[in-house]
């Protein structure tokens, strides 16, 4: 099976490619006082670092650590008694309940949002068929709501997956030694379900803490995360030089937990 | 708790438990109700006959065929599926591929590639955006008066994003399988890409299908990447609702919903007809 | 099963091919609902070219467009000031006035026509003016005596929140129009370079708590009444009074064109990157055909620069009560400022003050 290994080899060269080359470029610009690629008139400048510590940027950053957080506490919270729920049930078909569950995800993204949107403004649709009308367009709650909405099933399914893994006669065992019901899950079924937590966790925090664009359907452009600064510089005001900057310390922090997540877990499955 | 309730009446028992049940239940459908509200919304418009969408004046097909006829929207449409299959269907090829070398390497190898692959993963859509765009960009600056932008640095980048999954899917599979069903087969006398085909693949057919359909949701489903990647008129469907300030303008919601509710129903359509076939399947079988 | 999936992967295959589309292409980068799309189509029968129309909503993301190269424009309508930019930086073709074949000066208001040659030196070789307005305050009716707070203290509605108490007041997604606000507001020139008062704009925005920051979507919100006070374009309202008069909904909305104000005007250029620029040419020649450019105001909500366009909307029986009761002309503006193109850095400047002051 060793010779199977050069098929490797193409795909860890292109990887290699597209992501070396445009982090080198992003390091050259940082330093540059560029306007595009005008190499012919760029000058090497400190400047994009001293416009970074501008508190603009960091507090972006906390609030989409905070935004993600929040969200990723109540995915927590709802998502576990959900997968568990499923798993302890005794629904015919336990598929079709998750087919339920993900049918949502195969809507748009965008689309899903942009109905939030409608429905958040007060004059609209719910307000003339049904009398009810929401408030809350343009508010953090929209966008916690949005990330929620979002990416919950994405915290469903790692934990249910790992739920059905869980051996019943652990939990018979357990019981045969005097465990009672809660007691048999603190100490067996949780413990075991970590990692689809974990892999929950990670894929919920990380895409709402990066995203813009729920914060800038839901949030009114008034919320602005760390992922709105950086469409902002690439999409609408032609600033790549603090652009790439900004990216590179996102860059920098992503590789940062890959290396912590490597440690923890040393067989690489946590994302599998 | 558990001791207060063994202490209570039977009867108590029973109906808190049956309290409990029905919270439990209520629960339920509410989180399933919280994440169908979106897609209650969406598919009433696609049959609300009202051109400004502010109220329910009557039921009508007539988005369905107005969608056909709104030629942006149609190419759209033609760009985001025509690009999920082909991204599908290359990255899978490669992805398995690939999988197949990591599982060959040893062990401190294999890490380093799965961590590599982790990076489009875990990475910002947005940072993969701008990698992706960037590179393009030094592309179009070598090669002047060349247009780069449009239907392949789009297809490029789906497919960057899409082999990571598949070999998320594959990988384990591969862990799975008995090396010695490889062994057996050159021993046979088969050829090492015969084997290959005829063993390996057969046996983590599983892995490779999950994997064809995360990757196939994940290109029907892309924003970031391709609106950093797209140009020249080319554009995906998530693409053209975001270019779209007033939704009811030219009625782009109702025709967006449209076209949503038809994807939704056709999938789940497949999927039943699928079930059916494998249950008649299996009834001939036995 | 194999010949299911065989007929599918057919299905497929066709359905892929008829993607690639062949043909023709004019790439044209325009403001959101800024050209009357029965119009295009019809420019696309007669020249059997298609049109791809992408939308943007500010000058300077059509900047960014431009320079990003991801598309290679053929036909750009940015603003007065972006033109002049684009222009310094040699990013535009010369006009070849033998193409457009419909082009009169005597055609256009002169008002319009004073404007641009004394603030735009060479405005004529590249540009050909589209539509023109100014900035107005829009607001939703139906809150009480708005209108009339709105009256007696134009600008400084957006600066002070208690004056407007609850009302939802909301500003335009666009650096150089919100700080144009700041400095109606607070008397200072629209084309200052003093970073000092660049510094004082920038507090008092960042002071502001806005319900929502927007572009095109604000004149339909307020028209709704889902905002009540919105810094928009002055043809943003005619825009919405329009289709509002078309559909026969309730006109709830108003707006306040102060007499302190912006006049800007849209052109149609076309940068270097053009593909195709004798059909970039047609394209320019059709809209300023008198007959297409009156079609185009019926629909898009501004002010046509073309004399015998403007007087025909005021004819209309259908818009003339309309256009005479509201502020339809941008000359009745008697204190207008032109923006200027005030270089790179302080283009720079300006789109800093505006990620700065948008934190929550």
């Amino acid at each position: 099976m060793k010779r199977f290994s050069k098929f490797a080899y193409p795909y860890a060269i292109w990887m290699g490619i597209l992501v070396i080359i445009p982090v080198i470029i992003m390091v050259i610009l940082s330093f540059l006082d560029i306007n595009g690629f005008n190499v012919k008139d760029a000058e090497f400048t400190l400047a994009n670092f001293q416009e970074l510590a501008n508190p603009t940027y960091y507090k972006a950053f906390f609030r989409s650590m905070e935004f993600s957080f929040i969200a990723t506490v109540i995915c927590l919270i709802i998502g576990y008694p959900i997968a568990y729920i499923i798993h302890r049930s005794n629904f015919k078909n336990k598929y079709i309940v998750l087919l339920i569950l993900i049918l949502p995800m195969w809507t748009n993204m965008l689309l899903r949002l942009k109905a939030v949107q409608l429905i958040s403004l007060p004059e609209g649709f719910f307000k003339n068929t049904f009398g009810i009308s929401f408030d809350f367009y343009g508010t953090s709650s929209a966008v916690i709501l949005g990330m929620v909405l979002m990416y919950l099933p994405f915290m469903i399914f790692p934990i249910y997956t790992v739920l059905e893994k869980i051996d019943d006669s652990l939990l018979e065992a357990a019981q045969d030694l005097g465990a009672n019901k809660v007691k048999s899950f603190m100490k067996v079924t949780l413990p075991l379900s970590l990692k689809g937590v974990t892999s929950g966790i990670i894929m919920v925090f990380l895409p709402s803490a990066m995203g813009f664009t729920i914060s800038e359907i839901l949030g009114g452009e008034r919320i602005q995360l760390i992922g709105n600064i950086i469409e902002r510089f690439f999409k609408r005001s032609f600033m790549y030089n603090l652009g790439s900057l900004l990216s590179l310390i996102i860059i920098i922090l992503v590789i940062g937990s890959l290396f912590i997540i490597s440690r923890i877990d040393e067989e690489g499955e946590t994302l599998l | 708790m558990n001791e207060v309730i063994r202490v209570m009446q039977p009867k108590k028992k029973i109906v808190i438990g049956k309290i409990l049940n029905i919270l439990k239940w209520v629960f339920f459908g509410s989180v399933i109700l919280f994440l169908y509200f979106p897609i209650f919304y969406i598919f009433i418009q696609s049959f609300n006959a009202s051109s400004t969408g502010n109220s329910f004046t009557g039921f009508t097909f007539k988005w369905y065929g107005e969608m056909f006829k709104d030629d942006t929207l149609m190419f759209a449409i033609r760009t985001t599926i025509s690009m999920a299959v082909i991204a599908t269907a290359v990255s899978v090829v490669i992805g398995t591929l690939t999988a197949i070398g990591i599982n060959s390497m040893n062990k401190s190898r294999r890490r380093k590639m799965i961590l590599l692959n982790n990076i489009p993963v875990l990475n910002a859509d947005i940072v993969t955006g701008v990698f992706l765009m960037l590179i393009f960009q030094i592309v179009g600056l070598i090669l002047p008066g060349v247009s780069v932008f449009g239907y392949t640095t789009m297809l490029i980048s789906h497919i960057f994003f899409c082999i990571p999954y598949v070999i998320l899917s594959v990988l384990p599979k591969l862990n799975e399988i008995d090396n010695n069903l490889y062994d057996a087969a050159l021993d046979l006398g088969c050829s090492p890409t015969r084997a290959l085909w005829k063993v390996i693949v057969p046996s983590i057919k599983a892995g490779i299908i999950s994997g064809a359909l995360i990757a196939f949701t994940m290109s029907i489903d892309d924003f970031v990447i391709s609106y950093m990647t797209g140009g020249n008129g080319v554009q995906n469907f998530s693409m053209w609702l975001y270019s779209i300030k007033n939704p009811f303008r030219n009625n782009a919601m109702q025709k967006a919903s449209a076209y949503n509710t038809l994807i939704s129903v056709g999938t789940i359509a497949i999927l039943i007809i699928y079930n059916i076939v494998r249950k008649k399947k299996k009834g001939i079988n036995k | 099963m194999k010949r299911i999936i065989t007929l599918v992967l057919v299905f497929i295959s066709i359905f892929v091919l008829s993607a690639c589309n062949s043909g023709k292409v004019l790439n044209v980068l325009n403001w959101n609902e800024y050209i009357n799309e029965d119009l295009v189509a019809q420019f696309e029968e007669e020249y059997g070219v298609r049109v791809v129309l992408d939308p943007v909503d500010t000058n300077e993301a059509m900047y960014t467009k431009i320079k990003a190269k991801t598309t290679s424009y053929d036909v750009v309508f940015p603003s007065d000031y972006m033109i002049h930019k684009l222009q310094k930086e040699g990013l535009l073709h010369k006009l070849d006035y033998n193409l457009l074949t419909n082009y009169a000066s005597e055609n256009f208001d002169p008002k319009l026509e004073e404007l641009r040659d004394e603030y735009f030196e060479g405005n004529r070789d590249f540009a050909i003016p589209y539509f023109w307005g100014t900035l107005g305050i829009m607001y939703n009716e139906r809150v009480e005596g708005l209108g009339a707070l709105i009256e007696e203290h134009g600008w400084r509605v957006f600066f002070d929140q208690e004056l407007t108490g609850n009302a939802k007041v909301t500003m335009y997604n666009s650096s150089r129009d919100a700080i144009a606000a700041a400095q109606l507001y607070l008397g200072y020139d629209l084309n200052s370079t003093n970073l000092t008062e660049l510094n004082e704009v920038e507090k008092l925005l960042d002071a502001q708590n806005y319900h929502a920051w927007g572009t095109d979507d604000l004149k339909e919100q307020v028209a709704k009444g889902n905002f009540d006070v919105a810094l928009v374009y002055s043809g943003d309202f005619f825009d919405v009074l329009y289709a509002y008069m078309d559909d026969g909904e309730d006109i709830k909305f108003n707006m306040i064109v102060p007499d302190t104000n912006n006049v800007w005007f849209d052109g149609m250029v076309i940068p270097t990157t053009a593909q195709d620029v004798d059909m970039a040419h047609n394209f320019i020649n059709f809209m300023i055909d008198p007959e297409n450019a009156y079609t185009n105001a019926t629909e898009i909500g501004y002010c046509p620069p073309i004399t015998s366009a403007y007087l025909a909307m005021k004819e209309d029986p259908d818009y003339a009560d309309v256009i005479n009761e509201y502020p339809y002309y941008p000359g009745l503006v008697t204190n207008g400022t032109v923006y200027e193109d005030l270089g790179h850095d302080i283009y720079q400047r300006m789109e800093l003050i505006l990620t700065n002051v948008k934190g929550n």
